[in-house]
């Protein structure tokens, strides 16, 4: 039982193959037949390749998309979707719908987006549209409507975003609708084309600028440091030892010092010692002539320190002083080993910034030239 | 083949299938409805600019004053990108640019897969990705067109390691998507050769139906299918969509003349006739020598190619219903982008309806290593999954029958939708 399942449903799928051609050559002269209820209504409209969808998952409005139906859509086909509850979208878009077709999209009060893209509609058809008080998008491109039509358009009370692209419609009707509607977004819009050329413009120009120092920098680079990348080389490996072994005096001139401080501490100690001695007892000549020689030492050691303390003061300029040429030397070096490399970079940089710029600027005179 | 009881009934499975929900919270949509004829929403639409091998964000949409390409204004006053993209600047309007990705996932191959599937690669079996599950849950259903199609931008130096394909995994191998190798050559074999087609076909169905009676199994049912389909889209009229030459030659041009360009033009002409799904992959961009001097190569055509797309889209009314998605697998190390750098990059997103002219997390300006650490808001994998997911009108919450009748959620239970994004 199973099996005859399967292949009738195969057979049933190859054998449609060849039924697909006649039925398309039918589908064309298919006539308007008033349909019963709402399930007959979205049958017709599959059959003349139309589909019939939830506009979304959270609410029960529908879409009727006709958008692949082309030549077998007519105007009276229209009247299938009075059949249907709560339509908000409407698509007619490349099909054979006119303006008396738009008689039948008067009726559809719930529309709220209607697509009337590439099809035969006029300015008069547009009057039709009065009606729908809840339509908030209209997409009239690459139809013969012009400025005269634009006026039925004023008094929709929802209307958000209309599009007119590929029209006959004129700055100057725009902007009188705009005026007369100012929250409305017309698209595409003069103003903002004219803004975005002149923008696009600045910033290659700004983005090219950028380009072009910073090949500057490295062409100069390239001539005058990458001949002698060897010898910068040289060079900095050269300053580095210096700076290393200064580095080390310093940290050896250093610990002697703080070596220095330690002892003068210690004597220092000592002297006080023996002098608090030699006060508790003052006919101790023994004690004083201790405190007197402890205090010679500490004064001998605090001597000392203060000369080591000099001497490390001037190895650690002498040490800051290599370090900071030892940096030199190796951003030199970094530079000129880099040279070619950031040479060609920059060259690629500037040259896709000259292709955009040209480009930026064609498209700035091409408008320009569009101007009335 | 053995049969339990416990096991569906063939029949039942299939229905089940068919629906792709089978667990899980939420009703299947068609038994919600008073009228099983309506079909169930289409969504969003999406294209999905995939820059494989993991774009520098400091070179493109999240740059540094410290840093190689200098921020520029943009449309929307306080938010900059690269310097290098003065079209995009333009489009800010249009643009939810979200700078605090972390994805924990440094290797190539494993981050393909995470940021596909919103899981981490396991042994055993494979995730559905993204365009399969968008396929299969808006997809229009028995339509002519592919739900789901690939395009091939080309290739780059920087070659970023193992490509990820695409797999429906458990949805079944009608979700997989149709590849386009060129777009400037369309659709390869849409044409078919010698003459007398459908006496070839009859002959063809004989054999076929021989075999199917012999061998009822779902593999050699999902071949015949996946076969008709081909030859419904052959016989549409619907398939010109695949030919560029049809577009006149100024907008080309716009587009740009390189590969990256028409494959953008193509997916919008896609989008029109009813794909929901496309994915444009451009490869190359690892750049381990420095980011720089590559993406200054690129950023004519890449600023040229997305900057029209965007436009475009919104000339025709179509932008609202059409997400565009910029990203890679992670993103490259703060200063010269050399290295792999998962920890804080940058997504770019345009139109389908979600909040735009913003920014969403942010990365440090100061301090030793500019962009190095997040600041706010980080966006982990399945977090962004799942606002992707739900951009497109798609309940993340149901599940699938995954391998061995295991059900499988959508997204990872830890996913929180990015609420900044989402209108």
């Amino acid at each position: 039982m199973k099996r005859l399942g399967w292949t009738t449903l195969l057979f049933a799928a190859i054998a449609l193959c060849g039924v697909v051609e006649s039925v398309a050559n039918e589908v064309k002269s298919r006539p308007y037949r008033a349909p019963a209820n709402a399930d007959q209504a979205i049958k017709e409209i599959e059959a003349l390749q139309g589909a019939v969808r939830r506009v979304s998952r959270k609410s029960d409005a529908l879409e009727v998309d006709f958008r692949f139906t082309f030549e077998a859509l007519n105007d009276a086909h229209l009247q299938y979707v009075h059949a249907l509850e709560n339509v908000t979208v409407l698509n007619v878009r490349c099909s054979n719908i006119t303006d008396a077709g738009l008689v039948h999209v008067a009726k559809m009060t719930t529309l709220e987006r209607l697509h009337l893209t590439k099809t035969s509609m006029t300015d008069k058809g547009l009057k039709h549209l009065a009606n729908l008080k809840s339509l908030t998008y209209l997409n009239l491109t690459s139809t013969l409507v012009t400025d005269a039509g634009l006026g039925a358009l004023r008094d929709l009370p929802n209307l958000k975003k209309l599009y007119i692209y590929k029209t006959k419609v004129t700055p100057a009707g725009i902007a009188a609708l705009k005026k007369a509607r100012p929250d409305l977004e017309v698209w595409p819009d003069p103003q903002r084309e004219k803004q975005r050329v002149a923008a696009v413009l600045e910033t290659a120009r700004f983005a090219l600028k950028n380009a072009e120092a910073k090949l500057v920098v490295a062409e100069k680079d390239f001539k005058e440091l990458h001949p002698h990348a060897k010898r910068l080389k040289e060079e900095y490996e050269a300053k580095k030892k210096t700076s290393d072994a200064l580095r080390k005096q310093y940290d050896a001139a250093r610990k002697r010092s703080e070596d220095a401080k330690r002892k003068a501490n210690d004597l220092k100690r000592r002297a006080d010692d023996a002098e608090r001695k030699a006060k508790s007892k003052p006919d101790d000549a023994g004690l004083r002539k201790r405190s007197q020689d402890a205090r010679q030492q500490f004064e001998d050691a605090q001597r000392q320190f203060e000369q080591l303390e000099k001497a490390t003061a001037q190895s650690k300029q002498r040490s800051d002083a290599a370090n900071a040429e030892t940096r030199k030397a190796q951003d030199m070096e970094r530079r000129a080993r880099d040279s070619k490399k950031v040479l060609e970079e920059a060259r690629i940089s500037v040259e896709a910034g000259r292709i955009q710029a040209a480009d930026a600027q064609a498209t700035a005179e091409r408008s320009a030239a569009n101007q009335p | 083949m053995p049969k339990h009881d416990h096991w569906l009934s063939r029949r039942d499975y299939v229905r089940l299938s068919a629906a792709g929900v089978l667990t899980g919270a939420s009703v299947p949509w068609f038994e919600s409805l008073a009228n099983a004829a309506v079909k169930r929403p289409r969504g969003k639409s999406c294209i999905l600019l995939w820059m494989d091998g993991g774009p520098s964000q400091q070179h493109t949409f999240d740059p540094k004053p410290t840093g190689e390409f200098k921020p520029i204004k943009t449309s929307v006053p306080g938010v900059h990108i690269a310097e290098k993209f003065p079209k995009l600047a333009q489009c800010a309007e249009h643009m939810a640019i979200m700078r605090s990705m972390t994805t924990e996932i440094n290797n190539h191959y494993d981050a393909k897969y995470y940021l596909h599937t919103g899981f981490k690669r396991v042994t055993g079996f494979e995730h559905p990705a993204v365009g399969c599950i968008a396929s299969q849950q808006v997809g229009l259903p028995g339509d002519d067109m592919p739900s789901f199609v690939t395009i091939d931008a080309g290739n780059d130096k920087g070659n970023g390691g193992r490509f990820y394909r695409s797999v429906p995994g458990y949805l079944g191998p009608r979700h997989a998507p149709l590849a386009v190798q060129n777009p400037a050559r369309g659709l390869e074999n849409l044409n078919s050769t010698g003459g007398d087609t459908d006496a070839r076909l009859k002959l063809l169905a004989a054999s076929e139906q021989r075999f199917a009676k012999q061998y009822p199994v779902p593999a050699v049912n999902a071949k015949q299918a996946a076969f008709d389909r081909a030859v419904k889209l052959m016989r549409s009229p619907r398939a010109k969509a695949f030919d560029l030459e049809d577009e006149p030659t100024e907008l080309r041009q716009q587009y740009g003349e390189h590969r990256f360009g028409q494959s953008c033009l193509l997916a919008r002409r896609l989008i029109e006739s009813g794909v929901s799904f496309v994915e444009v992959f451009h490869r190359g961009w690892d750049d381990h020598e420095g980011a720089a001097k590559r993406i200054a190569a690129r950023a004519p055509w890449m600023d040229a190619a997305m900057a029209t797309l965007i436009l475009d889209l919104k000339n025709r009314g179509l932008l609202d219903d059409t997400l565009v998605v910029w990203m890679g697998e992670f993103g490259r190390s703060p200063g010269n982008g050399s290295g792999h750098f998962c920890r804080a990059w940058s997504a770019m997103w345009a139109g389908g309806g979600i909040n735009t002219g913003i920014t969403v997390g942010r990365t440090n300006e100061g301090g030793k290593n500019p962009g190095g650490t997040i600041e706010e808001r980080p966006i982990t994998a399945p977090d962004y999954m799942a606002t992707l997911l739900t951009a497109l009108g798609i309940d993340t919450h149901q599940e699938f029958m995954g391998p061995g009748m295991r059900p499988m959620p959508m997204v990872d239970k830890s996913a929180k939708v990015v609420k900044e994004v989402l209108a």
